[in-house]
């Protein structure tokens, strides 16, 4: 099955986090961090990776620098000082959201158990 | 990771001048993503991988990200300059905005003729203007990669930010025209009242020095981070 529609509504706090943990990344390098951490079980896309890059740069969330390698210009993104207060709030929410759904899909569950 | 061939990077470049992308800041990063994918893997497997991409990156998903990229940067830049000319009246440079003003009203007072007003007045336009040629000029010169790159293209390639930029000076002037045009043909007013002038001109110099400041203000942040 394809899990692209589950992710596509983390997909912020996932280029948030990376970026909280690598300081700066660029477009490619992100669909292959992703790939790397998951196994392979999770590809980002490029269709929404791009979009929702520049959308967190427009709101002031990331910042961009550019940096000429071998003949081409690279565009590396990396987290603005309210990027950096968004992570958490957007991780307690990603969180908070995983907690309700394995409620509903298995209301045996406990999270203080685990 | 390898180093692509001349004629592999060739087949890039012919794939993504199809698309017709004329913005330096997508164009660049599209270019980059393609080389950075295409050197992961072996010289066999090119043509393959080429051809995902491609299903990726399509025209219409290019020119979605260029209109994107675009109504973004108008946002970004009102917001950006709103944000700095607020910081004008915080206590840490309230004093050089009031200063400022000082300066302004005392050589507003002291204007004797109608001329001499109008040239206060004309004082930030030319500044506005000397802004947008420089505004131009670097943006000629921090595209020329991508320009070197596509040479195909290189007519249509332009800094979408730039274009923003560039527009967002020439705002005012345009604005300014079209109220003296409407008050000449709705109000039949040929002439601004000479006993009007002085405050006319201390705000409309005001103005415009809060906002030439605040844009070139602008225009360093930016500069630093993109292709401007």
């Amino acid at each position: 099955m394809s899990n692209n529609n589950l992710i596509k509504g983390s997909l912020q706090t996932i280029i948030l986090k990376l970026l909280e943990e690598n300081e700066r990344m660029y477009g490619y390098e992100i669909t292959q961090k992703v790939k790397e951490l998951t196994a392979g079980e999770i590809k980002i896309t490029e269709g929404a990776l791009y979009p929702a890059l520049h959308k967190l740069e427009a709101d002031g969330l990331l910042t961009t620098e550019i940096e000429q390698v071998d003949n081409r210009v690279r565009k590396y993104y990396s987290l603005t000082k309210g990027g950096q207060k968004e992570v958490d709030n957007k991780m307690a929410e990603l969180q908070g959201f995983v907690e309700n759904l394995q409620r509903i899909l298995n209301p045996t569950w406990n999270p203080g158990l685990t | 990771m390898r180093n692509l061939t001349a004629i592999e990077l060739q087949a890039i470049k012919c794939a993504i001048v199809r698309k017709e992308i004329s913005s330096a800041e997508i164009l660049m990063e599209v270019y980059d993503h393609y080389v950075s994918h295409l050197q992961e893997f072996e010289e066999d497997d090119f043509d393959g991988q080429m051809a995902e991409l491609e299903e990726k990156f399509t025209y219409g998903y290019c020119h979605a990200l260029q209109a994107n990229l675009q109504k973004n940067l108008r946002k970004d830049i009102s917001k950006s300059q709103w944000l700095i000319i607020k910081n004008y009246f915080c206590f840490s440079k309230l004093i050089y905005s009031l200063g400022l003003l000082l300066i302004l009203f005392t050589v507003s007072m002291n204007l004797r003729s109608e001329d001499q007003y109008f040239l206060m007045m004309y004082v930030p336009i030319i500044l506005l203007a000397v802004f947008s040629i420089f505004v131009l000029f670097n943006w000629r010169k921090r595209t020329r990669i991508a320009k070197s790159i596509f040479a195909e293209q290189k007519d249509i390639i332009k800094s979408y930010l730039s274009e923003a930029l560039v527009l967002r000076i020439t705002l005012p002037v345009l604005i300014l025209n079209g109220l003296l045009q409407m008050s000449k043909i709705f109000l039949n007013i040929h002439e601004i009242p000479f006993a009007f002038l002085p405050q006319i001109s201390l705000v409309l110099t005001m103005g415009l020095m809060f906002y030439g400041i605040s844009l070139f203000e602008v225009w360093k942040i930016k500069s630093k981070t993109s292709l401007i």
